[in-house]
């Protein structure tokens, strides 16, 4: 009766430990895909403006035109022209100095212009890079006065992103080889707990698959529960947290695009945890059931 | 049936176990195996169980050569024979029954046919009684009735006993020799490792004599 009450604690700890583990890696899932979802939101708002001469000929707009209408960098590509400028300008301004409204000499000083936005495809990490480059090969074009794309937010943006991945990248590497570690020596407790059992079951003849059996069986289930209870206490704490910060997060305005992960996110994490108890168990079995490993003991 | 030839055992840092063993046991044999503690009896188990391999020499054990025995061929190796041990090593999770069935089970057996055999043994036994039992609930003789029980179930050519009555009273001693003694008269080989001497006198069976690692002596 010991031995089936020794067995189920080792089991339940076993459990225990591994959906903690499984927690902080599903948090920082969590974590790092709702960040990915408010940067790249972010990134969706930064536009290109392409300042157009006073003098500009009709070929050359139209040359601009289907220059970043070809681009497959560009997406959303507008024309606003001194008159759509003008109307724009007087709404926004209406309430800060109406006084303008009433001046038609504005018409002479606002240019008309391209406006367009980076195509979805062009990832977050890169479109400083790509703004600039298109900057560059747009102002030497006939009829071009200026391009504006608000170079310095667009670098300090893009210099978030990239820390923030780099952070990302070696914080998932950190939680997954601690992860690993966890995993393997639970699992390898568990087997060393049971060493007599495989001792008897190699002594009576059973094959190595059949002495494993049970073992990846064993691995594969315990990560798979831990896997879900750790995907349970994570949207637990995300429900809270989201709660609890609804105020601060709707005034920033991305308390809608906060979310939970995807369901084929999920599938994924608790396939990949079977997997990984799978391979725990294959490796530590390995080194212990070889067939003569009954008895390593020297006696004489 | 069991055929050493010229076996030596020799552990890291030159502790020679067995030195120039050489011996054979016919189909059907009883043999003891005499020595005192520290002599060899417990290498020459192992060698004969296939849980350790050998120096130099050979041996040869229902038709496998333990020699050129491979790792996927141990457990094949295994089911030919049956192996007893002084602490009994039966699952302690587990019934008599299920322990009993074990060899069966994972020679893949059908589960009826198991169940059958397993009450059958755990009866010649004397413990049918107790099929359901968990090994701490009974006593030590009766776990090592059990353990005969589950060396048997698969009916092998040969028994080999390494120290079978060394946890046992004098009385449980003598049911298990007896025990052993019905068995080999069925046709099975059997070779039991002791120190007990007095028991050696009075089975007056073959018994092979190790001293130093060596067979010093062949009694007949």
């Amino acid at each position: 009766m010991n031995e089936i009450k020794k067995k189920l604690f080792l089991r339940f700890t076993t459990t225990l430990v591994l959906t903690a583990c499984f927690c902080v890696m599903s948090s920082a899932l969590v974590f790092g895909e709702n960040l990915h979802r408010i940067l790249t939101l972010w990134g969706e708002s930064l536009q290109m403006t392409v300042y157009l001469s006073e003098n500009i000929s009709p070929e050359n707009a139209t040359q601009i035109e289907t220059t970043l209408k070809n681009n497959p960098q560009v997406d959303q590509v507008q024309l606003v022209t001194k008159e759509k400028a003008l109307i724009q300008f007087r709404e926004q301004m209406a309430s800060y100095a109406p006084d303008l409204l009433k001046d038609d000499d504005l018409l002479k000083f606002i240019p008309s212009s391209f406006q367009f936005a980076l195509s979805k495809e062009v990832p977050a990490t890169e479109q400083l890079s790509a703004m600039t480059n298109l900057a560059s090969s747009l102002k030497v074009q006939p009829g071009v006065d200026e391009v504006s794309y608000g170079q310095d937010w667009v670098k300090n943006y893009s210099q978030v992103v990239s820390a923030m991945t780099r952070s990302g990248q070696v914080f998932s590497l950190v939680i997954v080889l601690s992860a690993l570690f966890v995993i393997s020596n639970c699992i390898r407790s568990s087997i060393y707990q049971r060493k007599d059992e495989i001792e008897v079951l190699e002594l009576i003849g059973a094959t190595a698959k059949y002495i494993r059996k049970p073992f990846y069986t064993e691995g594969a289930v315990i990560c798979g529960v831990s896997a879900i209870l750790g995907l349970a206490a994570t949207y637990a704490m995300f429900a809270v947290v989201k709660d609890s910060l609804q105020a601060e997060l709707s005034l920033l305005q991305i308390a809608s695009h906060l979310q939970f992960l995807n369901p084929t996110t999920i599938l994924s994490f608790v396939v990949g945890s079977l997997g990984l108890g799978v391979v725990a168990a294959f490796v530590c079995l390995r080194s212990l059931n070889d067939g003569w490993a009954a008895a390593k003991k020297v006696q004489t | 049936m069991i055929n050493f030839s010229h076996v030596y055992k020799t552990y890291p840092g030159s502790v020679h176990a067995l030195k120039n063993v050489d011996l054979k046991v016919e189909k059907g044999e009883f043999v003891f195996l005499t020595g005192p503690s520290g002599a060899g009896k417990t290498t020459l188990f192992r060698m004969m169980s296939a849980f350790d391999k050998i120096t130099s020499g050979q041996i040869e054990i229902a038709g496998y050569d333990l020699t050129k025995i491979t790792e996927n061929e141990i457990p094949y190796f295994r089911r030919r024979i049956g192996v007893i041990f002084q602490d009994f090593r039966l699952l302690k999770d587990k019934t008599l029954l299920e322990n009993v069935s074990l060899p069966l089970m994972v020679r893949g057996d059908r589960s009826s046919q198991i169940e059958k055999k397993a009450y059958d043994l755990l009866d010649q036994v004397g413990l049918s009684h107790k099929a359901q039992q968990l090994p701490e609930f009974v006593s030590g003789g009766e776990q090592q009735r059990t353990a005969i029980a589950r060396a048997l179930i698969h009916q092998p050519g040969v028994l080999i006993a390494d120290e079978p009555t060394g946890n046992l009273d004098p009385r449980l001693s003598e049911e298990i020799m007896d025990l052993l003694e019905k068995v080999c008269a069925q046709g099975t080989t059997v070779f039991v490792a002791t120190h007990d001497h007095d028991m050696v006198k009075r089975r007056k069976k073959r018994t092979l004599q190790i001293r130093d690692g060596m067979i010093v002596g062949d009694l007949r």
